[in-house]
């Protein structure tokens, strides 16, 4: 038994076996590091450069779930393959099974083949600056969501550059690493993108508000005629994101009497979850 | 390598493997109410063995699920060394209590949990509220309750695996 497992009654003498619980001195130590860490975070950043490399740590993390989960998933096709020694039906019936699996792989191949030629087509700008990415994972926060890629060690991606689907924009990179790439999504709370609209040709600002929910057009003036249902595009002001892409369509125009601007609401027609494959663009 | 030290890396293993159990992706709706399995198994080791967990082990793994999930770093530091603290200082009276109730405590108190990543520390969105959005309202309880039904089994488990290999020193 350890020293600090007990005490000594001042009474009796007797040994008190009670754990002590943590000094109070640890924790507000603990939370001042915590404190101090998040203030860097919200004034410089700090994490911003970190993040990148820390999602390469995390990648075998990701290996030690999945792994266990492919080899669960494989446990059946070999039970069902000793069986098959014994009655021939069954080895015609197992390739029959078998035939089905490829035909389901080949079933993938082809709708991961028909995403990526509809990624391609979709690309109008100068080839040369795209470069593909899949996705790894996203997070479970609901007001900053986090989408982790994989990015080759050769790809020539760099921090602000733009992320795409076949159906518009995705959002832009915020960590780069090695091999993983954060990408601060259209919905998240931190996300502004100066856009344009399709018919009445207004300028604007459009903030995320979470995963599930409609972006904002900030400071409307209440003279502003937006139309519902027009589509919204990248205005390509501030040079960050490249002008005339998709972002999504004008859903709801609310004039509150409590408010000195128009309430805008565009919903995203691309959602982080339901996507594999991303273009990566360079915007020079 | 001594008790105490085979001691701890059994018990690093299983918050490592609650990592990468956040870690991994799920279907987009269970992705939001999905448990934060490390959070829960740093409760269970406060709970079953407080002197062989620390306030490091808490800050550390909230540093990891900070960069894991992309949120403020520290934020989630600042909670797991929270709780770890309240489950130290309140574990007499905790782990004493039946199982359905250490899950109905643990129901509000991951409420309460997820309340904190409404909170607009960078001041991006002024709209960003909590309890008056019903749709994060919603998914919080969903996230406690699933957090709340999944503590039963991840104890038990977590039970079996302290009385099969975390030995006593004696």
């Amino acid at each position: 038994m350890r020293r600090r497992e007990h005490k000594v009654s001042y009474l009796s003498s007797e040994a008190i076996f009670a754990i002590p619980s943590m000094k109070p001195s640890k924790v507000i130590l603990s939370l001042l590091i915590c404190g101090f860490l998040m203030l860097s975070d919200v004034y410089f950043e700090s994490s911003s450069k970190i993040r990148g490399y820390a999602q390469d740590l995390f990648i075998p993390l990701g290996a030690l779930v999945n792994k266990p989960v492919s080899l669960i998933a494989s446990v059946p096709d070999s039970l069902r393959t000793r069986s098959e020694l014994i009655l021939s039906l069954e080895q015609v019936e197992e390739e029959n099974k078998k035939l089905q699996v490829i035909n389901q792989f080949l079933e993938k191949v082809s709708k991961e083949n028909e995403e990526l030629n509809s990624l391609w087509s979709s690309a109008r700008l100068n080839l040369d600056n795209y470069s593909f990415a899949r996705k790894r994972s996203i997070s479970s926060n609901e007001f900053q969501p986090l989408l982790i890629v994989d990015v080759g060690p050769k790809s020539n991606a760099g921090i602000n550059d733009v992320l795409l689907s076949s159906s518009g924009l995705v959002g832009k990179i915020k960590s780069l690493g090695l091999y993983s790439a954060e990408i601060i999504v259209l919905h998240d709370v931190r996300s502004s993108v100066p856009i344009v609209t399709e018919k009445s040709k207004l300028h604007g600002n459009l903030k995320g508000s979470g995963i599930g929910r409609a972006g904002n057009i900030e400071y409307i003036k209440k003279t502003a005629s937006y139309e519902l249902g027009e589509k919204v595009y990248t205005s390509g002001i501030a040079g960050i994101f490249p002008e005339g892409i998709f972002v999504g369509k004008i859903t709801s125009i609310d004039d509150l009497a409590d408010s000195e601007f128009l309430e805008v609401e565009v919903s995203f027609m691309q959602s982080p979850f339901n996507q594999d494959f991303y273009l990566i663009y360079k915007n020079e | 390598m001594s008790r105490d030290s085979k001691n701890q890396l059994l018990i690093l293993l299983t918050l490592f493997i609650a990592l990468s159990l956040d870690a991994y992706m799920f279907t987009s709706d269970f992705q939001i109410w999905k448990p934060t399995f490390v959070l829960l198994t740093l409760i269970y080791w406060n709970l079953a063995l407080p002197d062989r967990i620390g306030i490091m082990a808490a800050l550390l793994f909230g540093i990891f699920v900070d960069l894991l999930e992309g949120s403020l770093l520290g934020l989630h530091g600042i909670l797991f060394v929270l709780i770890t603290y309240v489950c130290q200082r309140f574990f007499y009276q905790f782990r004493v209590s039946p199982l359905w109730q250490q899950s109905f405590i643990l129901f509000f108190l991951f409420i309460l949990y997820k309340q904190v990543f409404a909170l607009d520390f960078m001041n991006t969105n002024q709209d960003l509220t909590n309890f008056s959005d019903s749709s994060f309202f919603m998914n919080s309880f969903l996230f406690a309750l699933f957090s709340a039904f999944i503590w039963s089994p991840l104890f038990l488990t977590l039970r079996y695996y302290r009385r099969r290999w975390v030995k006593h020193n004696i």
